[in-house]
């Protein structure tokens, strides 16, 4: 197998596919469900006119407003920080090696050293450890070549594949 | 200039370096003193039987960045760490004039010098960050000290990285 990729991705594409990917996850579902609960309970002891309005109202925004505002400028950070995402990337799929090139350098990764392989709307997420992964667009592949990379994943032994 | 070492960064040393460098920025002091303000304002409100609510969130946000907060970067460090299966084996670095060539038993790659945006000189390591998220901890026990002497002065040339601790 030999797959050939490459393209460009803007900080908006970048900055609104991490906060969908990352605000869809377990922890941040529970913390903005927890958020809009207590707004539920502020508004309605706010009726009341309770003396806990306040308390509510405070805790509620915190955890509704904090934690997107806190990812959006984590990821803004990352994109204007990392030159490699600036630029044109390149990706070549082989049996053995990913092969990347960027304005940075360029890099072979054994398949083995990846921790796993996440397929969501958009992208695939190679992950090199739990907190660091390389982003490859979907749109950057043609139709035979993200079917022929989907079946690649999903064969390879000793690689979790997830969301496929 | 041609300078080639070599070597292994285990856990202890790696969670070492890494939390003593978050510690040491100064916006990362704040968590633990926000932290005690949050609990000094709960015990308050405790005290003078205030809003009960505004104890329980002050208390539960105090909590939080004196204690959780801590522990969960710890954690999230380590994690980084097990997963990352390159950066648990040998490898060997070449610096060169223009690249920081890497190579161990999972990857190699050259990254050229004006990718990197952010350079820190700890006591234990100089951490080279490609991005925000993404760095090269070497060790100094890795190098001899003329070529520790040598990699130095060649960073303070290198003016397009932001340095800190040079």
């Amino acid at each position: 197998m030999e797959i050939t990729v490459n393209g460009l991705i803007t900080e908006q594409q970048y900055i609104s596919m991490m906060m969908r990917f990352r605000l869809l996850k377990t922890d941040s579902l529970v913390l903005l469900s927890i958020g809009a609960i207590v707004f539920a309970v502020a508004v309605f002891e706010l009726f009341f006119g309770s003396q806990y309005t306040m308390g509510f109202l405070i805790f509620a925004l915190y955890l509704l407003a904090y934690w997107p505002l806190r990812l959006y400028f984590f990821y803004r950070k990352s994109y204007v920080t990392s030159k490699a995402l600036q630029g044109l990337m390149h990706y070549t799929f082989r049996d053995d090696v990913i092969a990347t090139q960027s304005v940075n350098g360029t890099g072979d990764l054994n398949w083995d050293a990846l921790d796993r392989v996440l397929n969501t709307r958009n992208a695939f997420f190679l992950y090199q450890n739990n907190n660091v992964f390389s982003p490859v667009m979907k749109h950057w592949f043609t139709p035979e070549q993200l079917d022929e990379f989907v079946a690649f994943v999903k064969a390879k032994e000793g690689l979790k594949a997830e969301g496929f | 200039m041609e300078i080639t070492f070599s070597g292994q960064i285990y856990k202890k040393e790696y969670l070492t370096i890494m939390m003593k460098y978050i510690y040491t920025r100064r916006r990362n002091l704040y968590w633990p003193v926000f932290g005690v303000f949050c609990l000094y304002m709960a015990l308050y409100y405790k005290r003078t039987e205030g809003n009960e609510v505004l104890y329980l969130v002050l208390l539960g946000l105090g909590f939080y960045w004196v204690a959780i907060k801590h522990i969960y970067t710890y954690e999230l460090l380590g994690n980084g760490f097990d997963t990352n299966k390159s950066s648990q084996s040998i490898t060997q670095y070449v610096i060169t004039e223009e690249k920081l060539y890497s190579q161990n038993q999972y990857s190699e790659g050259t990254v050229n010098w004006d990718a990197l945006y952010f350079a820190i000189n700890r006591p234990d390591a100089i951490i080279l960050y490609v991005s925000n998220t993404s760095s090269f901890i070497i060790l100094k026990r890795w190098l001899t000290p003329q070529q520790l002497q040598e990699f130095v002065a060649f960073l303070h040339t290198k003016h397009s990285i932001r340095k800190s601790g040079f």
